[in-house]
């Protein structure tokens, strides 16, 4: 067998490799939120100022509310939704539940940049989707630039993330729900419990740790939300639907204050983590069962 | 009363995968309408099948370079994913080092930092060395950010894998290039698949790593040479639609045929991290 300068030997390079694009960066992060923003060289160290910095930022502040706007929506919106369309198509006499899965994970293979762009053609003025089914039903009292209202704007940026990826919760939950014994299901069923008894005291508790599972993958995943947002409205009207993630990118490459911009990415990474820890707290591992 | 319910949800069921597909159907077929039509009757199906608003897409929007950039780039990510994280989880899987556990560390904090927050160092340090506007430079970085998920799903599939075959060999005396090669890599060729797929969509759909790294014209994505188009056709819809579909298509297709390895993948990749 194998000595360890041997497993080095095979495993070096691509534990390099990882590290240089991986880790190396996030310490150099870390240090480069220390010092003041040059976009040449490094400029002075500034010890914690830029925290001091972005701790009474406004914007930042409003990103972050943003963020959280967004995750609490997908809450509902992609945990919630996957789960009632788990419980729909694992019914007894639903048809073609194979299509079903199929068909509502089709968005979850798209580019989020072909999602912004779809979607903000969706929400057009004049060529959209949305408003040419208002005037077809009648309801032109309510056509409107989609975009363009800062109020609402959060509303309606939220809608296509969900749209991607509710799917991929609706296969996490079908496979949990598949991994259940058989035994229990049909007991519960013998002894006379309804769908809905079923699904509230069976079935959920049952999948209590993909819950979990799914609700880190939604937190982690819309605190970073990016791509979708930068197509849709650049983090606009008037930095109304600014994300976390927007609002580095814009610090960093539009204002070129990469020291400034890096804290901005600490801060994300650090806050990302305490509403995960927070998360975590609120819906507890199950030890029992299985 | 059990009938109404069922046909009820069925009901419902089928609704809410029209409403999600619709998006995507009209915008496949507005991309085959004229832009006079589609300004006439937004909704409407194509009177008749234009293909022009591809050939404007492609020749105007340059999205024939941009795809073949994206192809490159795919390939050469999936060719490193694939033997780098088959490799590395080989010797996860089978040998107890010092530094193992190390190495595990390493890759759950991969799984939980958030990409975005690495643009600005990432850029910095390849800056630096001189990996700026490369292919080389964006390869290495969709390589790193999909091995992950890769070393976790081999080694847990090489994991199930008898050890006495590699011992077999090993008396037999085969090298350990050999065995890995000949024996172990053969029988994980269906995970290695399903890396390969998840490897796939992540670098043909990746955006903010190449808007920061890549700067020349000739060296972008598909994604970045997509969020360029709308500058080139501000009054355009269709050509737009069509540059939508080029985009789509590949992962579509890829999704269509293998959609078993693709979800249950993703599954796995999403419940181990």
């Amino acid at each position: 067998m194998l000595q360890r300068p041997q497993i080095a030997r095979y495993i070096g390079l691509p534990i390099v490799l990882y590290l240089f694009v991986m880790i190396v960066p996030m310490v150099e992060a870390i240090r480069q939120s220390l010092y003041r923003s040059a976009f040449i060289g490094t400029g002075a160290f500034s010890g914690l100022q830029n925290y001091v910095r972005l701790a009474s930022d406004p914007i930042f502040w409003r990103s972050f509310a943003n963020n959280v706007f967004i995750v609490s929506a997908a809450v509902i919106g992609q945990i919630g939704l996957g789960l009632l369309l788990t419980f729909l198509i694992v019914a007894k006499g639903t048809r073609l539940p194979e299509v079903h899965r199929t068909v509502l994970f089709f968005p979850v293979v798209l580019a989020p940049v072909v999602v912004g762009f779809l979607w903000q053609i969706i929400y057009d003025r004049y060529v959209g989707l949305l408003n040419s089914f208002l005037m077809q039903v009648g309801l032109e009292q309510y056509v409107q630039a989609w975009l363009s209202n800062p109020d609402t704007v959060m509303i309606w940026v939220t809608i296509p993330i969900i749209w991607k990826w509710v799917g991929l919760y609706l296969v996490i939950f079908l496979s949990a729900y598949h991994a259940i014994p058989r035994e229990i299901l049909e007991i519960t069923e013998l002894a006379g419990a309804n769908a809905w008894q079923r699904s509230a005291y069976v079935i959920v508790p049952l999948m209590r740790n993909t819950l979990r599972v799914a609700l880190v993958l939604c937190i982690s995943g819309n605190m970073k939300i990016f791509d979708e947002i930068f197509v849709m409205t650049g983090g606009g009207p008037a930095r109304a639907s600014t994300v976390m993630a927007l609002y580095a990118y814009n610090t960093s490459f539009a204002a070129f204050e990469l020291g400034y911009g890096a804290t901005i990415s600490v801060g994300m990474l650090v806050l990302t983590l305490a509403v995960i820890l927070l998360s975590r707290r609120l819906l507890p591992a199950q030890d029992s069962v299985r | 009363m059990r009938r109404t319910v069922n046909v009820l949800r069925n009901a419902l069921l089928i609704f809410l995968s029209a409403v999600n597909v619709l998006p995507l159907l009209w915008m496949g077929y507005s991309s085959l309408k004229s832009e006079a039509r589609f300004n006439q009757d937004i909704l409407g199906l194509p009177r008749q099948i234009r293909w022009d608003n591809y050939v404007k897409a492609i020749r105007f929007g340059r999205l024939d370079g941009y795809f073949l950039n994206s192809v490159i780039v795919t390939a050469a990510t999936v060719a490193i994913v694939v033997a780098a994280c088959f490799v590395v989880a080989y010797f996860l899987a089978r040998y107890a080092f010092r530094g193992r556990n190390l190495i595990f560390l390493l890759f759950v904090a991969g799984l939980l930092i958030p990409i975005h927050a690495l643009l600005v160092p990432i850029f910095l340090q390849f800056r630096t060395i001189g990996l700026l506007d490369s292919r080389l430079g964006l390869i290495v970085v969709y390589a790193a950010i999909n091995m992950p998920v890769g070393v976790f799903l081999f080694e847990s599939y090489i994991r199930t894998i008898p050890r006495e075959l590699d011992e077999a060999a090993h008396i037999d005396g085969a090298t350990t290039a050999w065995t890995l090669r000949r024996v172990i890599f053969p029988l994980s060729t269906p995970i290695a698949f399903t890396v390969a797929l998840l490897t796939i969509l992540r670098s043909w759909n990746e955006f903010p790593l190449a808007l920061v790294l890549i700067r020349s014209d000739a060296l972008r994505t598909l994604p970045i040479g997509l969020a360029n188009f709308q500058g080139t056709f501000f009054t355009e819809f269709t050509p737009l639609f069509a540059a939508l579909v080029i985009v789509t298509a590949p992962v579509l297709l890829l999704y269509i045929f293998f959609n078993r390895h693709i979800s249950k993948g993703m599954v796995a990749g999403a419940v181990k991290g």
